[in-house]
């Protein structure tokens, strides 16, 4: 291959190009980080600095001992472990389903779940708000669970099926053999051998609840059960926005997501590869 | 895998489109004896327990999905205005007429093509140059490739706050940065001026988005058979040359979908607008999703809220079907 590289002048280029591009990427996150750790005289000078001149946790202070932020943080924490233990379960059992029992539509099922992925939030939290208006769950954390299935439950089940594909069917037969049960051998052979994957499946759900801001926004009203997403939100449009607290909360809400992006990025790709190409 | 089977017969790969006869001569008890008549007998409740194990992630989808997607039809053709009565009043088309009318909706979707065509293609045209770049080898390259996936490792609401502080008008750091550079001369309110926010918001998105895209095209690029551009580079090949006529067409599958998918996102995505701009200024950036949630639970309008809904799925449908058209064509993945 001719190498970019190996022409002098296009490698200064591309690395300036590099430099500007991890500058781009960077840099609204410092700059958030570094409010973070200022006094709020210093968010309000003008020029700004980067390195806080009196670096102080006192932001975490207030908004973990002050604000509701804590609460947030639980609610958040339930509804990501309540969503994924939801998607896991149901999906497990539909993914093995999926992947190993050839029943008639199953084509039109898998395309139906491939398409629940795409369906926007936006679309249906109309008609969910009436139903679970009518169920009696509003302002609750169920509810945000239940909202949640719609995209952790298509979403898992592709994942785990495409894991559950790679494994042998002899390797479970093997073990009908020796007398289990196909769910006997579903959870003592194909489960441990997919567990990485549905680890990463798992992980995956977790973010996108962590991370979820429409149905948190419609469904919940009082902050015993707001999320952190929408419970930054409310610092902006309901207090006066304190730039160092809100950068603080952010900074906070940040560290688990990227700690387990960073342990499923390696699935990344393959994940949204193979998924949808095995059917 | 963990365990090994020492049987020649499963050694080979597993083929999805052996029939079950063939699978079920394979398998063979320890005592040597042929399981096939047994697994005849079980052929029904191999479906039944099929379906059982489906069921449940069904009926979770059912209640959650399909009822609420049938509902919103339904929804659409009744006028629902809880502040004005409380029961809906059947009215037919007439919300259909009103979203051929009503010059918001017609503001909305311009607004709403500007905003993903033009995340889009900023994204794939950063994503395309990150791409080239990390695929050569230099010392660093980790390091690049990490730093550069940071937006879209972090949760997507805090990177939608922290360029709403990038872009305030009086402290923001893009408003500092161009002052010492001289490049404006007094602070611009990037995300209230009705020529700037939109702009500033795509920019946002495109930051997010374009990590996803070098990823794929990284991934895709070193699928792309070593010889070609070796054989191309005894001929005299370019750089250039080797780019526009070997990887850019064969990268041209995963272009494609990505493309499309990223479209979908960018369509489908609330919270950017919503925590940016709410829509604002003059809506400027005003998307469809945006405007079905003020519809609904700013205004009130659930009826017309449905029928907007109504329209806005049928624009995911057709992206989603044009979308999987493509994967199901399985030269993404080259199998």
């Amino acid at each position: 291959m001719v190498k970019l590289f190996d022409n002098r002048f296009l490698k200064i280029v591309a690395l300036i190009m590099l430099v500007g591009l991890a500058a781009f990427s960077l840099l609204p996150f410092m700059w958030m980080f570094s409010t973070a750790f200022k006094t709020p005289n210093e968010v309000y000078t003008s020029p700004p600095t980067w390195i806080p001149e009196n670096p102080t946790l006192g932001n975490f202070g207030y908004i973990i001992q002050r604000g509701p932020f804590a609460l947030y943080f639980r609610n958040s924490l339930l509804v990501g472990l309540g969503t994924t233990a939801l998607a896991l379960v149901v999906s497990i059992l539909a993914g093995y389903g999926f992947s190993r029992f050839r029943v008639p539509g199953r084509g039109y099922l898998l395309f139906g779940f491939l398409m629940a992925q795409m369906f926007p939030s936006a679309l249906l939290i109309i008609p969910l708000f009436q139903l679970f208006k009518f169920l009696k769950l509003m302002d609750t954390l169920y509810v945000l669970i239940l909202a949640n299935a719609t995209f952790a439950v298509p979403l898992c089940t592709w994942l785990i099926k495409g894991f559950f594909d790679q494994i042998p069917h002899e390797l479970e037969e093997a073990a009908m053999i020796d007398g289990c049960s196909r769910l006997g051998a579903l959870i003592r052979v194909v489960l441990p051998n997919a567990l990485p994957g549905i680890a990463a499946a798992a992980i995956f759900v977790f973010i996108g609840s962590w991370d979820e801001f429409v149905f948190a926004l419609t469904f919940t009203s009082s902050d015993a059960v707001r999320t952190l997403p929408v419970g930054l939100q409310r610092f902006i449009t309901s207090y006066e926005i304190q730039w160092n607290h809100m950068a603080a909360g952010t900074v906070l809400v940040t560290i688990p997501a990227v700690l387990l992006f960073l342990y499923i990025q390696r699935y990344l790709t393959q994940g949204m590869l193979a998924g949808a190409t095995k059917g | 895998m963990r365990l090994h089977n020492k049987r020649p017969r499963s050694s080979k790969p597993h083929n999805e489109h052996a029939t079950e006869k063939e699978r079920d001569i394979s398998i063979n008890s320890p005592r040597g004896v042929p399981l096939l008549l047994h697994d005849v007998r079980r052929g029904f409740r191999r479906y039944a327990l099929g379906y059982l194990l489906i069921l449940p992630a069904g009926l979770i989808l059912a209640v959650v999905l399909i009822y609420p997607l049938l509902s919103l039809l339904r929804m659409s053709f009744f006028d629902i205005e809880p502040l004005r009565h409380p029961d809906p009043i059947f009215s037919g088309f007439e919300n259909y007429v009103r979203l051929l009318r009503d010059p918001n909706l017609h503001n909305s979707l311009a607004q709403t093509a500007f905003w993903t065509f033009g995340s889009v293609t900023i994204q794939f045209g950063i994503g395309i140059v990150a791409a080239i770049i990390l695929n050569e080898t230099f010392r660093g390259r980790g390091l690049a490739r990490a730093f550069l996936l940071i937006p879209w490792a972090m949760p997507s609401v805090v990177g939608a706050f922290a360029w709403k502080w990038v872009y305030h008008a009086q402290l923001g750091l893009l408003n500092h940065i161009l002052t010492s550079l001289h490049l404006v001369s007094h602070n611009v309110n990037w995300l209230g001026d009705p020529a700037t926010a939109m702009i500033a918001a795509v920019i946002t998105n495109s930051w997010r988005g374009f990590p996803f895209m070098m990823l794929m095209l990284l991934a895709g690029m070193q699928n792309i058979p070593q010889e070609l551009y070796d054989a191309s580079a005894v001929d005299g090949a370019s750089f250039w040359q080797q780019l526009r006529l070997i990887t850019l067409p064969l990268l041209k599958p995963v272009i494609f979908v990505i493309t499309l998918l990223s479209s979908i996102w960018t369509f489908n995505n609330f919270s950017y607008i919503y925590i940016l701009t709410g829509g604002g200024p003059a809506g400027m950036t005003e998307i469809l999703v945006t405007y079905v949630y003020k519809n609904g639970f700013q205004f009130f309008h659930f009826g017309y809220a449905a029928a907007l809904s109504v329209l806005l799925f049928a624009v995911v449908v057709v992206m989603s079907f044009a979308y999987i058209r493509l994967m199901s064509r399985g030269d993404v993945t080259g199998d």
